[in-house]
């Protein structure tokens, strides 16, 4: 019987001092929605038409604008373009834009051209989440080039910030 | 109490049993009234000792943030860990490296508040969800700082405090749906 009491005792003791709690934490996160870079359709760097003479440069600003440098002379009606491209994704969100080179080919001749976008960085509308920009770019023109009808490609890329 | 079991015919024995049992009540008693008159001193210069339990209390801190991140194409993780380390696997992975807008990532924090240099058993769920609508995802690999190798540990401070760390992953799925997503999950203290 002593026994039965001291355990008694102790079972008492140890209740007494144990307490659990609980609380409850909250959890959050948040998806957005993925960055989209769309070409605007039949947009393009467009050099125009040239004569390369000794050779130099065309230079198309993002606003689409030519000049030849060098010894490049753009024919009379020459027409330039910048190219485009739209941007969706979450609204307000900031984003990077980045184009590469590339080089234009016609049949086994080539030349190639640096880019350069509008701006470096965008910010996406508040209510649509979009936005865009536009590249110009340098082609560089090797004295005698061979004539023809050149085209190419190059990567541009965006990034959510 | 049940062990005297009254059996006819052994009155003596019962008798014998119960004397027994409450002489062992009174010695009990004894010692608890010596007890309590030693820790009340009677005059002001007088020290008394005494052991006060305080109830332990948890409230939480911060909310576990899993912060943003794009959508991913793929099924993937996003994990945050008890030192605010981030790690995302599969889809997820590289989508979690954009600015995150309000409170950051981190992991989520309870104050918790007892006797100093008290033990305390902790127990997290195995997993919950958070939600947007009808759109979930499951939080699992719950996780929390200790002072055990083991886990399940952590030990107040002399100031009888301590800040509980949770981490976690969040399992998400390909092409989750867009949006903000939020939970609730509740964790248990024993206070030893």
């Amino acid at each position: 019987m002593k026994k039965f009491v001291i355990a008694a005792v102790a079972v008492a003791l140890s209740s007494g001092s144990a307490y659990a709690a609980t609380a409850n934490g909250s959890a959050t996160a948040e998806v957005v929605a993925p960055i989209t870079l769309t070409h605007t359709p039949a947009a393009t760097i467009n050099f125009g038409m040239f004569a390369a003479g000794t050779g130099g440069s065309v230079t198309v600003t993002t606003a689409g604008v030519g000049s030849a440098g060098g010894g490049v002379t753009l024919v009379a009606g020459s027409i330039n373009s910048a190219d485009a491209f739209t941007v969706s994704g979450s609204a307000l969100r900031g984003y990077t834009i980045a184009t590469a080179a590339g080089t234009v080919n016609s049949g086994v001749n080539s030349m190639n051209f640096t880019t350069t976008p509008s701006a470096a960085t965008g910010i996406l509308t508040a209510v649509t989440g979009t936005g865009g920009f536009t590249v110009g770019g340098t082609l560089t023109v090797p004295s005698g080039q061979a004539t023809g009808s050149y085209t190419g490609s190059y990567v541009a890329t965006v990034l959510y910030q | 109490m049940r062990s005297m079991s009254l059996r006819p015919g052994h009155f003596d024995h019962l008798s014998d049993m119960n004397r027994t049992f409450v002489l062992s009540l009174v010695a009990a008693a004894i010692m608890l009234a010596y007890g309590t008159a030693h820790a009340a001193p009677a005059n002001a210069s007088g020290s008394a000792q005494a052991l006060v339990v305080t109830p332990g209390s948890v409230v939480p801190l911060d909310a576990l943030r899993f912060g943003q991140f794009m959508q991913p194409a793929a099924a993937g993780t996003l994990t945050i860990d008890i030192a605010s380390t981030v790690s995302a696997t599969g889809g997820v992975a590289g989508n979690q490296n954009i600015t995150q807008v309000g409170t950051g990532r981190g992991p989520g924090t309870f104050l918790l508040s007892g006797s100093p240099n008290r033990q305390t058993d902790i127990v997290l769920p195995a997993s919950f969800t958070i939600a947007n609508g009808a759109q979930t995802m499951t939080v699992n690999t719950l996780n929390h700082n200790s002072n055990t190798n083991g886990g399940g540990k952590l030990k107040l401070d002399a100031t009888g405090t301590a800040v509980l760390i949770v981490g976690a992953t969040l399992n998400v799925a390909a092409n989750q749906a867009v949006g903000p997503y939020s939970g609730t999950y509740t964790i248990t203290v024993a206070f030893q």
